[in-house]
């Protein structure tokens, strides 16, 4: 099953989606997270902490500035831009970053 | 690139950029099910219901009324939203309070009524997938 998470911003998307990724591993699935959103703050609602969350922004944009290689395979983005969260989680983000100090 | 990860993974839940663009350029199969998050402003109301409509003709779609304080609140999404599936979460200062500080709502106070309301939701998503 895929499912995408839509709505202005500020309204509680993020999470929406934190918790219901949650959920859906806790009751037995496995479930990959994309944070698609320019101001990727997914990792805080799934609750892997401002610091990892943080670090993943930063390798995300090492991407965008050229800094690091794009990874040439889907199972090597999750990887390289992903982390574990809590309940068997995999978190991913995938966005490009607008907003490098999201507010 | 993202399309290699399906069914390697059994349900993939995607945050998507904020606004309506990201719906618009969605294709038929690229999701079973979009959640569209509204709160009570006018304009997040008219955000969703636009995105619900495009949405719908690809998909399932399931909108959460989300900070909904009283009555009126959810008369006013039901307005705007009612065409659709519609989960209410009520208003709760729990959710604010935990992501200040850096942390899930889910895991500070699972028993808050907007994490109850959304565990609900979650619960009945996962029901409706077949088990892993």
């Amino acid at each position: 099953m895929k499912i995408a998470v839509a709505g202005k911003g500020g309204v509680g998307k993020t999470t929406t989606s934190g918790t219901i990724a949650r959920t859906l591993a806790r009751a037995g699935h496995p479930v990959l997270a994309l944070d698609a959103d320019s101001n990727p703050m997914l990792g805080i609602s799934l609750g892997v902490g401002p610091e990892e969350t943080d670090a993943l922004l930063a390798a995300r944009q090492a991407l965008d500035e050229g800094e690091a290689e794009h990874e040439p395979t889907a199972e090597g983005l999750v990887e390289t831009f992903g982390t574990d969260a809590p309940d068997g989680v995999r978190l991913v983000v995938v966005s490009r970053i607008d907003r490098p100090d999201p507010g | 690139m993202l399309g290699e990860l399906e069914g390697k993974e059994e349900i993939l839940i995607c945050d998507m950029e904020a606004g309506v663009g990201t719906v618009l350029r969605m294709e038929k199969g690229d999701a079973d099910v979009v959640l569209v998050v509204a709160d009570p402003s006018a304009k997040s109301i008219e955000v969703a219901r636009r995105a619900a409509e495009i949405a719908a003709e690809r998909a399932r779609v399931i909108v959460v009324a989300n900070r909904v304080r009283d009555e009126a609140d959810l008369e006013a999404m039901r307005a705007g939203l009612g065409a659709h599936e519609l989960v209410e979460v009520p208003e709760d200062p729990a959710v604010a309070h935990a992501e200040r500080e850096g942390l899930a709502p889910i895991d500070v106070d699972p028993d808050a009524p907007a994490m109850r309301a959304l565990r609900e939701l979650g619960e009945r998503l996962a029901a409706q997938t077949a088990p892993p």
